[in-house]
């Protein structure tokens, strides 16, 4: 059964739905889009054709609220929901309100969200395919005792991993039996926050592993493709900041068999549409399955620069009822593909989130470069959400092209009014490991200083000349009890 | 000619004009300086081009140049001759306070004040992005002051506890 999208409701803020706002105008569907009262401004309403208020501020409030968003869906006559990643994009209800509403829900079935969804459900499904799990308990603990003996078996050091959902919230590192239910306390406190199900699962901790993922794309025809992998091992809290493709780690003998995997678990779970199956890789090139994201990944920009493949445009065609414009032996990867995500936060104090207006912003441009961005100067970074402000992609006709590339546009790259990641991704990228592509999950625990670099003194000798003219310019922010301002001369002088 | 002091971040410069020179730290500079947009600034110096975004923040002023953001501050006379004459010594006998590294929601207190914590122990738990966040004794001591209660909100900087 096929059905044409007409009009596409976008129940995300931020890069993700300025993201597929442009995907879906391309293919000539209107779209719409919600916002919260922090969000009057941002791109994401400015560059819909409709937009409509969540009143409140909290997540709760506007983004996570099912009845507001079908409301808006029904007035605004949408016949399809993209949900984004976050937010409700990996709520099996989200899905079945849409569906019952008569909508289409660009995404898999509800069915197939809700197995997934659940760690240890989907552990108990690959297990019974004799497809490889990281070694561990394939039910939920009911005590820190349960717990206790499963470690037993398994061993220390190993992961306390929530249930309900990934992404790294709620997981914690056990070395030793002492750490147990304190851990194991907290992980469920913030499983039951992030995701409303306390419940908590272990996993053996692998050494050393790269975390490594394959994207797949299932039509409703029983055809599944995969587009190779993403490495996602530079990560900091347990989340990514840098990720390419393809892997130095990954040879195609390793795409292949990781590919056929991949393959093997959405078939297993009946997925139709996107789908990213994330594995551990240990340093025998050994793959062990960590979980699928039942939705377009913050990272699918990497994966589209090298296969040519706009995979938000696939989703929907998926969500359509339409078969795969492509079949396995035609996709081919060209070249490699960096992605630095830039967020506000202070990576000297911990990557904290550093909140506050965006007072300037003048983004990389010219070859290779594409920047996928959610806020744009005047933009607020509050508390209430993620402070991803945006992507920035480098694709190069190899590796050490795109990443010198990458540096480039970093360089280029032109914010103010928070911290940025920017200075961060600059020393990873320069960092030798990183550059011979020989690093794993632990690369930022391992190589991160938190001391910033001090400013040298030509640029402290920049600053001081700018700051000079700034408060020439009459700024009051900077009139203090000091001596009175000087006229500068050598201003006009420098001129001549 | 009068001289500027800035506080850059941790490091000092002076800034002065010298007969229609730019002289920063007794160094001389050819400077050229062009307002791009509100304090958005090139400047060429010595050849070189660097630009310069000037910010007021809640906070105070912050440069970024080169991919560095630090705070900038103008540094008054008065500054000046209270940090040369004030006692450096911040040692193992004065009260350490914890300040908020990040505004968020305070879960959990995990110490009571009076009770004895070694250095690393978690005091207690603040949460910002859903994410719980333990905050550490720096060091060994007494609990003096917890200035928080259990869900309250607090802004970055805000004192958190103090140790004795």
């Amino acid at each position: 059964m096929s059905r044409t999208i007409k009009k596409v409701l976008i129940a995300n803020r931020g890069e993700i739905a300025v993201r597929i706002a442009r995907s879906a105008k391309e293919m000539g569907i209107a779209t719409v889009a919600l916002y919260s009262e922090p969000d009057r401004s941002s791109p994401h309403v400015l560059m819909c054709d409709e937009a409509y208020p969540l009143a409140g501020r909290s997540a709760v409030e506007t983004y996570l609220n099912i009845p507001k968003i079908l409301d808006i869906a029904a007035k605004s006559d949408a016949d399809a929901v993209h949900p984004g990643y976050g937010f409700l994009s990996e709520k099996a209800e989200f899905a079945v309100a849409v569906t019952g509403a008569g909508l289409i829900f660009i995404g898999p079935r509800h069915e197939t969200i809700a197995l997934l969804g659940d760690k240890t459900a989907a552990r108990e499904l690959l297990k019974s395919r004799s497809l490889p799990i990281v070694p561990g308990t394939t039910t939920p603990l009911a005590s820190a005792a349960e717990a206790a003996a499963a470690a037993a078996s398994i061993g220390y050091p190993f992961l306390i991993k929530a249930a309900g959902g990934g992404g790294g919230k709620g997981m914690r590192k056990v070395a030793n039996e002492s750490e147990l239910a304190a851990a194991m306390e907290r992980s469920a406190n913030e499983a039951a926050k992030a995701f409303g199900d306390p419940r908590v699962y272990i996993e053996k901790y692998i050494e050393h592993p790269k975390h490594i993922e394959i994207q797949v794309l299932a039509d409703s025809h029983g055809n599944v493709i995969h587009l190779g992998e993403r490495e996602c091992s530079i990560q900091r809290r347990h989340q990514k900041v840098i990720e390419e493709c393809p892997s130095t780690a990954v040879s195609p003998e390793l795409r292949g068999a990781m590919g056929d995997a991949a393959i093997a678990v959405c078939r297993a779970a009946g997925y139709v549409n996107a789908a990213t199956v994330e594995f551990l890789v240990d340093r025998h090139h050994r793959f062990y399955f960590l979980e699928v994201n039942t939705r377009i990944q913050v990272e699918h920009p990497v994966t589209e620069m090298v296969y040519g493949i706009d995979i938000v445009k696939e989703q929907i065609r998926i969500a359509e009822g339409k078969p795969l414009s492509w079949r396995q032996q035609d996709v081919v990867p060209r070249g490699h593909a960096v992605e630095c995500r830039i967020y506000a936060e202070e990576t000297d104090n911990d990557f904290l989130p550093s909140t506050g207006r965006i007072t300037h912003l003048a983004p990389s441009e010219g070859p290779g470069i594409r920047h996928d961005a959610g806020a744009r100067p005047g933009s607020e970074i509050t508390m209430h959400y993620d402070p991803m402000i945006a992507k920035l992609i480098a694709h190069g006709s190899d590796r050490s092209e795109a990443v010198a590339r990458m540096v480039r546009a970093l360089q280029e790259y032109s914010i103010s009014g928070v911290k940025t990641t920017i200075p961060f991704c600059l020393t990873v990228l320069a960092h030798h490991d990183f550059v011979k592509g020989s690093y794993d999950i632990t690369f930022v625990e391992r190589h991160h200083r938190s001391a910033a670099a001090p400013v040298r003194h030509p640029e402290a000798a920049a600053v001081a000349a700018a700051f000079v003219a700034y408060r020439d310019a009459g700024n009051s922010a900077v009139s203090g009890s000091g001596p009175p301002v000087m006229p500068s001369r050598w201003k006009k002088e420098g001129r001549r | 000619m009068s001289k500027t002091v800035l506080a850059l971040g941790e490091k000092h410069i002076t800034v002065e004009e010298r007969n229609g020179v730019l002289v920063v730290d007794g160094r001389q500079h050819s400077a050229d300086i062009v307002r791009l947009t509100e304090g958005e600034y090139s400047v060429l110096l010595d050849g070189q081009s660097y630009h310069v975004l000037i910010t007021a923040t809640p906070r105070g002023l912050t440069a970024t140049v080169r991919n560095h953001t630090v705070p900038l501050r103008r540094h008054t006379l008065r500054e000046q001759l209270t940090e040369r004459y004030a006692s450096k010594g911040t040692g193992e006998h004065s009260d350490l306070t914890v300040n908020a590294p990040m505004p968020g929601l305070i879960t959990r207190i995990l110490r009571h004040e009076g009770s004895m914590v070694t250095s690393g122990e978690g005091v207690l738990v603040i949460e910002a992005m859903k994410m719980e966040n333990e905050l550490r004794a720096a060091r060994s001591g007494t609990v003096k002051r917890i200035f928080v209660k259990e869900k309250q909100t607090v802004e970055k900087g805000d004192p958190l506890f103090s140790i004795e």
